[in-house]
């Protein structure tokens, strides 16, 4: 299908385009934190604790009379960063097993199948909960532990994709022509599977976010004083009859980020192909 | 009906032990000798001499393996570092606060998802239609501890209908319930729409409709019950992801719950209990997955031979 066709459909769809410029917005916010604010956002000053909004603290300050405008904007650094980077381990460790099993089928393809399985078996929560204990709490860590709980959805998508288009006529005429295992792979059979690739890779970022915060919440994932919104929820709950809008706002924005990436995923998902049927491994 | 019923319970078994044996493997990859991690911070020479022996540590590995399932499958798994009780002990206790938890989600979720997506699928595109939509898209990409904290701020604190923190009565089920069964109800309410659109568009139903049935028997009777199927799927997803997500609830709502245990042992560095209640969880998680996929082939026969 040609590219302007995908374009048409999705200019369509309204809440696909809303979820765009949101997540566009959350984005360009993260980037130009240092110039949008000229406070730092981790440095503590308790005189100002519990600040109200002011002409130069727009949203107030926190506990520690940090400015909570900085802390958001620079929060959304670290939640789409850890978000990009789990993403990134899940598609690649996710697309290469997959492709290899289906590839190479056999007792390689069991293999793979079965670990994968096991992987599923667990609430995804969970899994990483398990792979951080033994790893030890910290933000690499969580990223590490997010992304793998999310390789058997790219492993299943990509080994099924592959196990159809095998059968198709142009690979069969590739693999007439003397095309190398490599080159089948990338040349034929992996740009094939990009369109249910790029919608199941929207909503695995959306909850690698969720994850990510709800790690960084439970003390597992970004250590204080890092301006993660999961762990500034966690610090916030002491002091919800104090300062209510310290338990609002940064959960307002995981929703926001979240809720564009899940916007955008359902939009991208009925341009492409409707009948795609990705799956969400939701938290 | 009997093969799949074989081949599922293989299925069970070999993850669950596939499982203990990454555990197993796991522990020796970590830095720090088994023993060691096993006995904790301030554990002497001679607690660690005696875990040595209890788990054959001394052993070849194989062996080693061998004493670590028939202990496991026994429910042993040692002592808490902590409290120095036997992990079961400190398990059964926390069992009651989460069990609760987790099935007044499922059935919040299921009733309310149901009840959203039927509606939904029946007046589509109408303004009731476009809201449940929203508030299902809301729910997905809301973190329910966020939801947990607002329902605080709202019913706890501002208008006091219900208690925050702590359980035992009805009350304090109340709000930690409500905020682990949105996000799954959100996920069964577009799942039964588009399960019931798919349905109400079929010839049989438009053969009811001409017959002249009531709309009512024409959408319970007739599309309903095709549609709850593939929305089967999903609610057999939602003890695994309830489970998980109970963690994240209980901690907001201190609740002394499994998930609550989990945590504060992750920050102890207790792993005895942590490898307890990892194991106690998966194995409830992969059993109940067993229970409903047995069901889901006994209402859908089509299932048996996939």
């Amino acid at each position: 299908m040609g590219e302007y066709r995908v374009w048409l459909r999705f200019k369509r769809n309204r809440p696909g385009l809303v979820g765009g410029l949101l997540l566009l917005l959350v984005a360009v916010a993260a980037i130009t934190a240092p110039w949008l604010t000229p406070h730092s956002p981790t440095e503590a000053n308790l005189v100002r604790a519990f600040g109200p909004p002011s002409k130069h603290h727009s949203l107030g300050t926190d506990e520690l009379g940090r400015d909570l405008l900085s802390r958001l904007l620079y929060g959304g650094r670290v939640s789409l960063t850890m978000g990009i980077v789990s993403l990134g381990i899940s598609l690649t460790v996710g697309t290469a097993l997959g492709a290899m099993g289906a590839y190479c089928g056999g007792r390689l393809d069991n293999l793979i199948g079965r670990l994968m399985d096991m992987l599923l078996a667990f609430p995804p929560l969970l899994l990483a909960i398990a792979i951080i204990s033994l790893a030890g709490p910290g933000l690499t860590n969580a990223m590490i532990a997010v992304g793998v709980v999310q390789i058997p959805v790219f492993a299943r998508l990509i080994r099924g994709q592959i196990l159809i288009l095998k059968e198709q006529e142009f690979v069969i005429a590739a693999r007439a022509t003397g095309a190398t295992d490599l080159n089948m792979l990338v040349v034929h059979l992996l740009p094939n599977c990009l369109s249910p690739l790029i919608v199941q890779s929207t909503f695995v970022f959306a909850t690698a976010i969720l994850s990510a915060a709800m790690l960084g919440f439970l003390g597992l994932g970004a250590q204080p004083p890092s301006p993660e919104w999961g762990a500034m929820l966690s610090k916030a709950r002491g002091y919800l009859r104090v300062a209510p809008a310290l338990s609002i706002l940064p959960g307002l924005a995981i929703m926001m980020s979240v809720l564009s990436l899940n916007l955008l995923g359902d939009a991208l998902r009925d341009a492409l192909d409707p009948k795609l049927g990705a799956v969400r491994r939701q938290v | 009906m009997q093969t799949f019923l074989y081949r599922r319970v293989t299925l069970t078994v070999t993850t669950v032990l596939l499982l203990l044996v990454v555990m197993f493997t796991l522990l020796r990859i970590i830095p720090g000798s088994p023993a060691e991690i096993l006995a904790g911070d301030f554990a002497t020479g001679k607690d660690i001499e005696e875990l040595k022996q209890a788990w054959g540590l001394d052993q070849p590995l194989h062996v080693q393996l061998l004493i670590y399932l028939s202990r496991v499958l026994r429910g042993d798994f040692g002592r808490s570092v902590v409290t120095r009780r036997p992990v079961m002990t400190e398990i059964q206790g926390r069992l009651r606060p989460t069990l609760e938890l987790v099935l007044m989600a499922s059935l919040v979720a299921t009733v309310v998802g149901l009840i959203a997506g039927v509606v939904s699928a029946v007046r589509r595109y109408s303004a009731l239609d476009g809201l449940v939509m929203v508030f299902a898209i809301l729910g997905v990409s809301m973190p329910n501890f966020w939801l947990a904290l607002l329902l605080m701020l709202l019913f706890g604190v501002t208008l006091g209908w219900f208690p925050i923190v702590g359980v035992g009565t009805p009350a304090h089920l109340v709000l930690p319930s409500l905020s682990l069964a949105a996000a799954q109800a959100a996920i069964i309410a577009r799942q039964t729409r588009s399960a019931m659109l798919e349905v109400l568009s079929q010839d049989y139903v438009r053969t009811a409709r001409s017959k002249g049935l009531p709309e009512r028997v024409v959408i319970y009777r007739h599309a309903l019950k095709n549609a709850l199927v593939p929305v089967l799927t999903i609610v057999g997803l939602l003890f695994s992801r309830l489970v998980g997500g109970s963690v994240v609830v209980e901690s907001v709502f201190s609740r002394p719950g499994m998930g609550r245990l989990l945590v504060d042992s992750i920050s102890l560095r207790d792993y005895p209990v942590v490898q307890g209640v990892v194991v106690v969880i998966a194995v409830a998680v992969a059993v109940v997955n067993l229970v409903i996929d047995l069901g889901y082939a006994w209402i859908d026969p089509r299932v048996r031979y996939t």
